[in-house]
């Protein structure tokens, strides 16, 4: 069984994780649900496994936003400061700027968007994004040109429409 | 042909429409105006989305690589480093700069080696990550038909109050000294905790290293299980050998070409996830794990502790991660 966990870990782990924190802007977050998402493989290992990783992983998303993910174990985290040398502040301030303006627009989206963009920025098909999702497979075109232009539009509306090249 | 609806353009832009159905699609957007102009459009906001996406990718931390100083492998502190590092400042630049950020392999290079020596594990700190406890859940499955792992005792002798750099190797030296009697006992609890050791504490040497299991094997499950990996495999081989061990910690060291450490503590154990190296350090306030992971050409780096560690203390140990 730990075989099989070892090997969807090797194959998906990356992938989730990266998901994971575009979903919520948050490393040890992300880092955080994965394991939880794999742990529970270990005890129900899933015979489509990456629509069920992925599948888990959105869900305890959604939960965590009404409880925290083990939130008696909350680690503290002192980042390294950046190079002094590497970026300057002004530069620190546009990304962060940008990441933002990014972030604020997914959040018009609708959960259904926002996932089935998430996954197919994962290189998901569209059957798995169905799978993953509970989507009719084809409502899943739909449903990602719907996103596409939503998180397009919306980001030009905020503060950083002037970023984007179109 | 009707016009093509928003999903099927979609699909025409993803790739998900068979090849045999190409033919009268592509025979429309030829002759309609409208639909290929939609396409174009859509087109657009696909390559735009991803590309907003990817910057949520950026990194929040960059440094540059710097060498590992190893007591076996000499440093590389000469002048022929600092333009290296100048390199790696600038293309850390360009990288954040870009939005640059990849995930790519790991190239091998110089073994990492822990600060001091140390003995036996360290009881686990109140706060754990997440990621502790799936691997516990992981080791837990995986050791239905191992022996019971012996409990992890404090190391003694081998805890050496931080030192610093250049004080060092003089207090490795005398550490080194009061543990070789215990040296083949830490190797022992090290097969039978489940937890890795540091090749110091194990006293390898390059006539030992060639007994150990071959990187390629280590970094077949450990890798890919990331923290949870190395106790799982060291629980679920309850012979694991010291080889091994120092096998393993060579193993993280090698793809990942240089690592960070914090000086002046022990390394309790060391993980690879990817292109991420956690190094786990005692410390008598709790264990400290430095996450370190390979964005593009650099190294990011950041100290997890338990929520109760001083942040005084924390704050002291980021500025002896070198």
């Amino acid at each position: 069984m730990t075989d099989v966990v070892a090997a969807l870990f090797r194959e998906y782990h990356d992938s989730l994780v990266r998901m994971l924190m575009r979903r919520t802007g948050d490393r040890d977050r992300a880092e955080e649900i994965a394991q939880e998402t794999f742990a529970r493989a270990v005890v129900a290992p899933p015979r489509n496994p990456r629509p069920w990783l992925f599948a888990v992983a959105l869900n305890l998303v959604r939960e965590e936003g009404r409880r925290r993910v083990r939130q008696d174990r909350r680690l503290v985290l002192y980042k390294a400061e950046q190079d002094g040398a590497a970026e300057s502040p002004a530069d620190v301030m546009d990304r962060h700027g940008r990441i933002e303006s990014v972030r604020a627009a997914l959040d018009t989206l609708s959960e259904r968007d926002r996932d089935a963009l998430l996954l197919k920025a994962e290189g998901f098909s569209y059957d798995d994004i169905a799978a993953t999702l509970g989507l009719a497979r084809g409502a899943v075109g739909t449903t990602l040109s719907r996103a596409r232009r939503k998180l397009v539009e919306a980001y030009r509306d905020g503060e950083g429409a002037h970023d984007v090249a179109s | 042909m009707s016009h093509l609806d928003d999903g099927l353009i979609q699909e025409l832009l993803d790739g998900e429409v068979p090849s045999t159905a190409l033919a009268p699609i592509q025979a429309h957007l030829a002759s309609c105006a409208e639909c290929s102009a939609r396409l174009d459009e859509a087109r657009d906001f696909a390559s735009t989305s991803d590309e907003m996406i990817a910057w949520l990718d950026e990194p929040d931390v960059t440094v540059p690589v710097v060498p590992v100083a190893t007591p076996d492998i000499a440093p590389r502190r000469t002048a022929a480093t600092w333009p290296r590092n100048v390199a790696w400042a600038a293309s850390l630049m360009l990288a954040v700069g870009l939005g640059y950020t990849a995930r790519g392999g790991l190239v091998p290079t110089t073994p990492v080696t822990p600060a001091g020596p140390v003995a036996a594990p360290m009881p686990r700190g109140g706060g754990t990550a997440a990621r502790d406890e799936a691997a516990n859940a992981l080791t837990e499955s995986a050791a239905d038909s191992s022996p019971t792992p012996a409990e992890p005792r404090r190391a003694t002798a081998a805890e050496p109050a931080p030192t610093p750099p250049a004080d060092r190797d003089a207090a490795k030296q005398a550490a080194d000294n009061a543990a070789v009697g215990s040296t083949e006992d830490a190797s022992r609890q090290a097969s039978e905790s489940g937890v890795m050791q540091p090749r110091d504490a194990l006293g390898g040497s390059r006539r030992e290293r060639a007994d150990a299991v071959p990187v390629e094997r280590q970094l077949d499950a450990p890798a890919a299980m990331g923290a949870a990996a190395p106790r799982l495999v060291a629980r679920d081989q309850s012979t694991t050998k010291a080889s091994e061990a120092r096998a393993t910690l060579d193993s993280l060291g090698t793809p990942i070409g240089t690592v960070f450490r914090i000086e002046g503590l022990e390394l309790l154990r060391s993980e690879l996830s990817g292109n991420e190296v956690r190094l786990v350090y005692a410390h008598p306030d709790g264990e400290v794990t430095l996450v370190q992971r390979r964005v593009g050409t650099q190294m990011a780096w950041h100290l997890v502790a338990p929520a109760d560690f001083p942040a005084a203390v924390l704050r002291e140990l980021r500025a002896r991660v070198r």
